[in-house]
């Protein structure tokens, strides 16, 4: 059933009153690999409990920049920094407790999980890296939280389906509990059924912890769903910026971002011969 | 004229030898000889008439047939046709009439003959214990010359299907039907060396990712030649003015530059196109194209499968498009089968989406997030065990 | 022979192994290692190969036991370079020693060498290809440097330098063979490495805030293992051929060690007359390198990563 499309993420504005949540801003990324130029001068402010999202195509950089934001990919320059949460100093980028509070869901779910460890090994390494106790009640807890029972526990990742392969990827992210996700294309290897399934998962998490997320995609109506506001992106420069309110409304300004909306819409045999 | 329409009405003349052009009646023998000479006439005026056709497709009906055969829309004679008639036809103006073939309409004129039938197609592989497990259970259609897109999820069989009718399934698995056949040829049971004939020469198949698809260690334009020459007898002087041409036909901007680059050096899109052009330069009757487009940008999506719809619509060809995008292939394709769990579940005609009965269907179109809506949580597909029977 | 009780019994226990849902982490290492011995299983030659190299073991274990004469000692008077008989099932040779013992006790000799030469040389090619195809840049340059320049040793030249420097002894030979063949399982180490770097669960791992001596040592090693595995095994009939050489040329064990080199070496002597004192060791150590390498090629096609999913 639809809603009104007023309030996109009617769980938003609930969660903005907690002050200890924390957001996330990029100031003036860029990032070269070997003289190209991936990603150029992108600035980005995610507020606490915010879902941001990037759209773009191959080739956009959109990925880079959220592997800057981790530091898995070179800055060359700019600055990332963690905002918000309350009274707290936030930790520097790159630091072991920065790892803890953000943490990244990757897009092939095939590739994600180490392919000789069982599954439980996998939920346990984060807990056994960050020094933390009760990991049997923990691991337990997380893969309740996504959806799947105690029998998947001693599963190889060669032995799980795609979806269920990328619900370990978000316990994984989940188990530490970090404050801000990224998302890379966390559903584009999955089938339209199962995606909707993450999807689902990822909203429910989000509402429930109070996370803040940037998500990555190359499709548009996923990105929409599941985001408030949108950051257009071409050839590693921002082409716009807008909530996905406006977007679903057709309040666009660039050519580019229409022209991505049109392209999402399907192919028309008199759009090809005009 | 182009060389590529000289090619193909000689390969019409070798390839339809009874008549497999629309409205005509599968005529007697004797008529073979006529109609030959009735494919052979037009070469002058194809060219002309070409434009008319796709003037008049649009208007002819809703599903817009591929069929802009460049044989020209013969008008339908219920009696044999006497050898002058079919020539004198074709010289005059093009009447638009209707000219689709939709196997599935009881016209007054009998269909002509299909250009792949499948009945109960069933492929198995052996499970680790022994058994067989089946990846395809008994799929059935017939293909004339349209777009049929077959739509499923991972694990529904449809790439299955499409390999088996090519007879790529991989050696351990096992390929049964009651009947398959290619302009009746039995592809079951031809011979290795027909295969291959058949294979690039008259189906073609196009795959997902080029990067996978071509050769890395060859040019691409190396590779088009490649393809030319395990077809037909040519010079590779010819050979390579062939290879520009077909590059040029999909739309490639610079075909001798793209001639001398390797496929880790091009697009995904070019890599892709130059895939298309190796495809069709042998002119084949039938296409299967598995996920052509999966692997792309949504706007080079839509440019690939403009070149696709505008080669298909041009040479005639049958064109199955299997993806896992219902919604692309309900824009693309006239007709779109559903495929789940091995079987087929529903057939549905291009622009009928939204009348689907089976509730898989249903509750795939339902789950995809829309643009326009705003659905918290998105509704999800609750499998029942009934639609794996 | 199988009542139904065992039988039911064996049913299950496969079952139990070969379940997709597996209840515990003992049940899910074991399923995994009992579906890579069925694979391995299936492989006739590979099985032979495996036949053989336990023979091997359980002879040396059982040297005492199995030989029927001594090997060292010998009557010259009466039973000096006697052909082949029931008494004797490979003859003696020139010292009146039966050869069959000789040989028995022999095969300790092998495994000693062949063990040690594994146990030390696979290792450290493990650990300098891991380190140097995760760490890149100057740590990479310098690791390789140091590898090719032990590789470019030819093993004799070296055992003959350890030998001057050293003494003869079969030791000295252990540590000159050893120290020769570990470059290439370094290589091996740091080309799947270079592959496995870019995966995204490295990605993963690296965000939680591994450092990288756990990720080199947790998570990329248990994925190297099997390739170098596989080819220590096929190296061994090399290492095996390389210490008998040494034997022949009398560096590596010293008489009256029942090297089969060395037994070799002594025959050399009468090949035409008394074939059978130089043949017999000849077939040993052509039969145990032939079953080393059917073993190795049976575990490339069990462990192959490509085949595990």
């Amino acid at each position: 059933m639809t809603s009104t499309t007023d309030s996109p993420n009617p769980a938003a504005t609930a969660r903005s009153s907690n002050d200890d949540h924390v957001g996330l801003a990029a100031i003036d990324l860029r990032v070269v690999y070997d003289g190209f130029v991936a990603v150029e001068k992108t600035t980005l402010h995610v507020a606490p409990g915010e879902s941001f999202g990037i759209v773009g195509e191959s080739g956009s950089g959109k990925s880079t920049v959220l592997r800057a934001i981790c530091g898995l990919a070179p800055m060359e320059s700019g600055k990332v920094q963690l905002i918000g949460g309350g009274d707290r100093t936030l930790p520097a980028p790159g630091s072991k407790p920065f790892r803890r509070l953000v943490q990244m869901v990757f897009q092939d779910p095939y590739g994600s999980l180490h392919p000789r460890q069982t599954v439980d090994r996998i939920l346990a390494e984060p807990l056994a890296i960050h020094g933390i106790q009760d990991a049997e009640t923990r691991i337990e807890r997380a893969l309740d939280e996504v959806g799947l029972g105690n029998g998947f526990r001693f599963r190889y990742p060669h032995q799980l389906s795609g979806g269920q392969r990328q619900r370990i990827a978000i316990a994984r992210a989940l188990i530490l509990e970090p404050q801000i996700m990224l998302l890379d294309e966390p559903t584009s290897a999955l089938d339209a059924s199962v995606q909707a399934e993450v999807l689902n998962l990822l909203e429910d998490l989000r509402r429930r912890r109070g996370l803040t997320f940037i998500m990555v995609s190359h499709d548009l109506a996923v990105v929409t769903h599941m985001c408030e506001k949108l950051m257009v992106m071409q050839r590693g420069q921002t082409v716009e910026l807008l909530s996905s309110a406006d977007l679903a409304a057709h309040r666009v300004q660039q050519d580019y971002t229409r022209k991505l909306m049109q392209a999402s819409a399907g192919f028309s045999r008199d759009a090809a011969t005009a | 004229m182009s060389i590529i329409d000289r090619a193909l009405t000689k390969k019409g003349r070798a390839a339809d030898p009874e008549g497999l052009l629309p409205g005509v009646p599968a005529p007697a023998a004797s008529d073979g000889h006529a109609q030959h000479d009735a494919l052979d006439s037009p070469a002058a005026t194809t060219g002309a008439e070409r434009p008319t056709i796709d003037a008049a497709t649009p208007d002819a009906m809703a599903p817009a047939m591929a069929d802009g055969s460049p044989e020209g829309p013969t008008p339908a004679p219920a009696a044999p046709a006497a050898t002058t008639e079919p020539s004198v036809a074709l010289a005059a103006p093009p009447v638009p009439e209707p000219v689709r073939i939709e196997p599935t309409l009881k016209a007054a004129v009998p269909a002509p003959r299909p250009v792949l039938v499948v009945d109960d197609l069933r492929v198995a592989f052996p499970g680790r214990d022994g058994g067989w497990t089946e990846a395809v259970r008994g799929v059935s259609f017939t293909l004339g010359r349209e777009r049929l897109g077959i739509v499923g999820e991972s694990g529904s069989g449809k790439s299955q299907t499409g390999r088996a009718i090519l007879g790529l399934t991989a050696p351990e698995g096992r390929v049964t039907a009651k009947r398959l056949e290619f302009h009746g040829t039995d592809l079951l049971h031809c011979s290795a060396r027909e295969r291959r004939d058949l294979r690039g020469g008259r189906i073609a198949m196009v795959l997902q990712d080029p990067k996978f698809s071509l050769n890395p260690v060859m040019t691409i334009g190396d590779q088009v030649v490649e393809t030319l020459r395990a077809h037909s007898r040519m010079s590779a002087r010819d050979a390579r003015d062939k290879a520009l041409e077909a590059l040029a036909a999909v739309q490639i901007d610079q075909p001798k530059r793209v001639y001398k680059l390797y496929p880790h050096e091009v697009s995904g899109g070019m890599g892709q196109r130059a895939m298309i052009a190796m495809m069709l330069i042998a002119n084949p009757e039938l296409l299967i194209a598995d996920e052509p487009t999966s692997a792309l940008d949504v706007t080079v999506q839509l440019q690939v499968l403009a070149i696709l719809d505008k080669l298909v619509t041009e040479r005639g060809m049958g064109l199955v498009f299997i993806s896992h995008d219902l919604r692309l292939v309900s824009t693309f394709c006239d007709r779109i089968l559903v495929m789940y769990a091995g079987k087929v579940v529903e057939e549905i005609a291009s622009g009928g989406l939204a009348d689907a009965q089976h509730p898989y269907t249903r509750g795939l179109l339902n789950c995809l997030p829309r643009l326009a809506e705003d659905r918290h949580p998105l509704p999800t597909l609750d499998r029942q065990p009934a639609w794996a029977l | 022979m199988n009542s139904p009780a065992t039988s039911a019994a064996k049913e299950s226990l496969h079952d139990w192994l070969m379940s997709e849902r597996p209840q515990s982490r003992r049940q899910a290492s074991l399923g995994r290692a009992y579906g890579a011995w069925r694979t391995f299983a299936r492989n006739r030659l590979a099985m032979l190969g495996l036949a053989i190299v336990l023979a091997l073991v359980l002879i040396a274990i059982f040297a005492d036991q199995l030989a029927p004469y001594s090997p060292y000692i010998g009557d010259l008077r009466t039973t000096r370079l006697l052909p082949p008989s029931a008494a004797h099932w490979f003859g003696t040779d020139d010292q009146g020693r039966d050869i069959l013992s000789r040989i028995i006790h022999g095969s300790r000799v092998t495994l000693y060498v062949v063990a040690l030469v594994a146990v030390l040389a696979a290792p450290i090619g493990l650990v300098v290809g891991t380190v140097a195809g995760y760490a890149g840049g100057w740590i990479d340059a310098a690791l390789m440097r140091i590898t090719d320049i032990f590789l470019a040793f030819p093993r004799l030249i070296l055992a003959l330098a350890f030998v001057a420097a050293l003494g003869p002894g079969i030791e000295n030979a252990v540590i000159a063979i050893a120290i020769t063949s570990w470059p290439p399982y370094a290589r091996i180490a740091r080309a799947e490495t270079l592959t496995i770097r870019q995966a995204d669960y490295i990605a993963a791992v690296q965000l939680i805030g591994a450092s990288p001596w756990r990720i080199v040592l947790r998570h990329i090693m248990p994925l190297c293992v099997s390739s170098v595995i596989v080819r220590v095994t096929l190296d061994m009939a090399g290492i095996i051929l390389t210490a008998a050489g040494l034997g022949f040329l009398g560096l590596g064990a010293q008489p009256p060690m029942p090297e089969w080199g060395a037994l070799i070496a002594n025959g050399r002597l009468y090949v035409l007359d008394q074939w059978w004192v130089a043949a017999a060791p000849g077939a040993a150590i052509f039969l145990v390198s032939l079953a080393f390498n059917l073993l190795g090629d049976g575990l490339r096609d069990a462990l192959d990563p490509k085949g595990v999913k």
